[in-house]
């Protein structure tokens, strides 16, 4: 017959530490009380090389949340922000969903990035939190995650756009390259299928190795079907990295990019041979009057720096957030969802308000060159 | 055929930086059966000393220099970067290695995987997880060859690794210093009852190694004008693979599996596109790469010029 073992007090002890920590860790609130701070957390890359748009983002959405009193809504509460870094990573994009659907934020201002969206959406939707993303990828709409808002002007839009500028600078074959992430791949095909109806021929649509740094050989690969123009879909420091190789295998036509590349790093990833680069984004210069230089104004006095180019869009998904809630009257979530699709939100960019299914209707978007090393405006996208 | 002769310098100058990874991993793998992960993070580490020490001289990103002092620029960043890469591997060997000399295998290939990971982090805290730029670096000028074209600095990168390729084999052949090493590399426990100090011969093994993978480093940094706390993880996996392919333990073996790879790299990038009618992109191209490791090694298991481990 078999003698029971006896449970030793060593092992029971780390078993009662750790069913008291799950006591305990259940025990906290979800929502937030009547009268306390409305949590709202925030995903984006605080850190790796998408750490500048992630960060001056996050600031603007701080600086919405400061001036929630100004705005008269919520009637008197106050925001809490809750910054959770994803470093523009799938993966830690779901570990981060799982933590606010768990720890329980009235809302969530989504990740930055397309592919961290996509793979966290599924978990926000499973809760229904209300979700704001400035991911462009418009698979993130197609996807119909009833909770979501996309509030920038999709991919497709920036494909076509970018498509009628290579036109007007007469722009008669590209060469399309991508990095094969859900933003880059996603941004690249839809310039590619743009570019045709502008009379433009597509050479080539070459995905970049993400396991290496050199595009040389891909590089010359297309140079001898002779293209004007190198369009890239994808992030900054591939961008730079592409751009750079391009140059030096003796390409001068124009470089184009989408708003993943609008940032310093690029031009500084280019080297001294930047030559012709356009780009598209979807905000205008901050020195270009009316709301967004006031928000600039704002944004200076309160850090001390220059806003970051998502700075207004990390503002905006705050103060629709918040109208969102106060049209609700409630942190519930399935009404808050609701009202977001009620609303129109006056923003530094102008009205912010989403179709039925959850579409931004007529986001801005604008072209940028490159001039003496700094993105230079040229014109809005109308 | 001009196109030809631009993948195979691409390549070669990629093969090139391989190779002297190559031969810091065969170095050491010789002498001890360590494969050192730890290069991956001093490869990075030594990119960034360069970066540094570049910095402190006051050359950064926006210098635009060009032809001898160009030159002298990249000579110098390369001693910066070996010295103080030579100095790092003794540093780890110290730290890491030595005190698990009599322990199991596995126990030190551990170790060497948590001193990547603390390099690379460690790097990450202090520098920063954004990419560094460097300055450009003779990257104007150029030679035409048919319709393709090649830099003076990929030239330059190819002569200075087959430079220190070479220094490297005097060394190992023709110095004392050189002899003592072989003789450890041949028969551990018969070198030391002669007389030789392994001690010493490990610890400049993994200098020698650890200042070719750092001059790596930086050749690699200033080729694509981009630092950032990652960038040693891959090529290091490469090398690694490529000193497996030449032979493990082999010197030549090193430098010819690290050109190998950088080549057929190159050429899977430039002509899968063509060949496939873009089905096959030049994303494939480490697919196609190690397909053909694969291939090489299930018929000569002991790679190309057979291994060379101590017993």
């Amino acid at each position: 017959m078999r003698i029971p073992r006896r449970v030793s007090a060593g092992a029971a002890l780390p078993l009662i530490c750790i069913a008291a920590v799950l006591v305990a860790g259940c025990g906290s609130s979800s929502s937030s009380s009547d009268k306390g701070p409305i949590k709202i957390g925030w995903s984006g890359p605080l850190t790796t090389a998408e750490a500048y748009f992630g960060s001056t983002g996050l600031k603007g959405a701080q600086l919405a949340a400061k001036e929630v009193h100004l705005t008269g809504k919520l009637a008197g509460r106050k925001v809490e922000l809750v910054p959770l870094d994803d470093a523009g990573d799938p993966a830690q994009a779901v570990t981060v969903a799982k933590r606010f659907t768990s720890d329980g934020v009235v809302a969530v201002i989504g990740p930055i990035d397309s592919g961290p969206m996509l793979a966290a959406g599924p978990i926000y939707a499973r809760v229904g939190i209300p979700t704001t993303t400035t991911g462009s990828n418009p698979d993130i709409i197609s996807r119909g995650f009833p909770n979501l808002v996309q509030l920038i002007a999709n991919d497709q839009r920036q494909g076509g756009a970018m498509a009628q500028y290579a036109k007007a600078a007469g722009v008669r074959s590209v060469a399309v390259f991508n990095d094969p992430q859900s933003f880059g791949q996603g941004v690249a095909s839809s310039f590619a299928a743009a570019a045709p109806a502008q009379g433009i021929t597509v050479t080539g649509d070459t995905a970049l190795s993400t396991n290496t740094q050199d595009y040389t050989s891909a590089v010359n690969q297309t140079l001898p079907k002779h293209p004007d123009a190198i369009y890239f879909g994808g992030a900054v420091t591939p961008g730079g990295l592409l751009c750079r190789q391009a140059r030096a295998a003796g390409f001068t036509g124009l470089f184009m990019g989408p708003d993943g590349v609008y940032d310093p790093a690029f031009i500084k990833g280019c080297g001294s041979a930047v030559g012709n680069v356009a780009v598209s984004f979807q905000a205008p210069p901050y020195d270009s009057g009316g709301p967004v230089t006031q928000f600039a104004q704002r944004y200076r006095a309160a850090y001390g720096s220059d806003p970051g180019p998502y700075s207004t869009y990390g503002y905006d998904q705050l103060g629709f957030l918040v109208a969102a809630i106060d049209r609700a009257q409630t942190t519930d979530h399935a009404a808050v969802v609701k009202a977001m699709r009620q609303i129109t939100y006056d923003g530094p960019l102008g009205a912010v308000k989403v179709d039925a299914r959850g579409a931004l209707v007529d986001g801005p978007l604008f072209i940028y060159r490159v001039t003496s090393g700094r993105f230079a405006f040229v014109r809005e996208v109308k | 055929m001009g196109q030809l002769v631009g993948f195979l310098v691409n390549g070669l100058t990629l093969g090139a930086i391989y190779a002297l990874i190559a031969l810091s991993y065969t170095m050491v793998y010789g002498i001890m059966k360590l494969i050192n992960f730890a290069y991956s993070g001093l490869f990075t580490l030594d990119a960034y000393a360069a970066i540094w020490g570049l910095g402190v001289v006051g050359i950064s990103n926006g210098t635009n220099a060009v032809g001898l002092v160009a030159l002298g620029v990249l000579l110098l960043a390369v001693a910066i970067a070996a010295v103080a890469a030579g100095v790092s591997g003794v540093v780890v060997e110290r730290l890491a290695y030595r005190p698990l000399r009599s322990a199991p295998l596995l126990a030190l290939l551990i170790s060497a995987l948590g001193v990547s990971l603390v390099i690379q982090n460690g790097i990450e805290a202090t520098a920063g997880s954004a990419p560094k730029f460097l300055p450009d670096v003779l990257g104007g000028t150029a030679l035409r060859v048919d319709n393709a074209r090649i830099t003076v600095l990929q030239i330059v990168i190819i002569g200075v690794s087959v430079t220190l390729m070479g220094g490297l084999w005097l060394v190992v052949n023709r110095t004392s210093f050189g002899l003592q090493i072989r003789a450890t590399a041949d028969r551990f426990m018969t070198a030391r009852l002669m007389g030789i100090r392994t001690d010493r011969v490990i610890a400049l093994v993994f200098f020698l190694g650890s200042a070719l993978g750092g001059a790596a480093g930086v050749l690699y940094a200033i080729y694509y004008g981009t630092a950032t706390f990652t960038m040693g993880y891959i090529p290091s996996i490469k090398a690694f693979t490529a000193a497996v392919l030449g032979g493990i333990g082999s010197i030549p073996g090193a430098v010819l599996g690290g050109l190998l790879l950088g080549v057929v790299e190159s050429l899977a990038a430039g002509y899968s596109g063509a060949l496939t009618n873009g089905k096959v992109g030049a994303n494939y191209q480490d697919v196609i790469a190690f397909l053909l490791l694969i291939g090489v090694l299930t018929m000569r298991p002991t790679g190309l010029l057979g291994e060379r481990v101590t017993r």
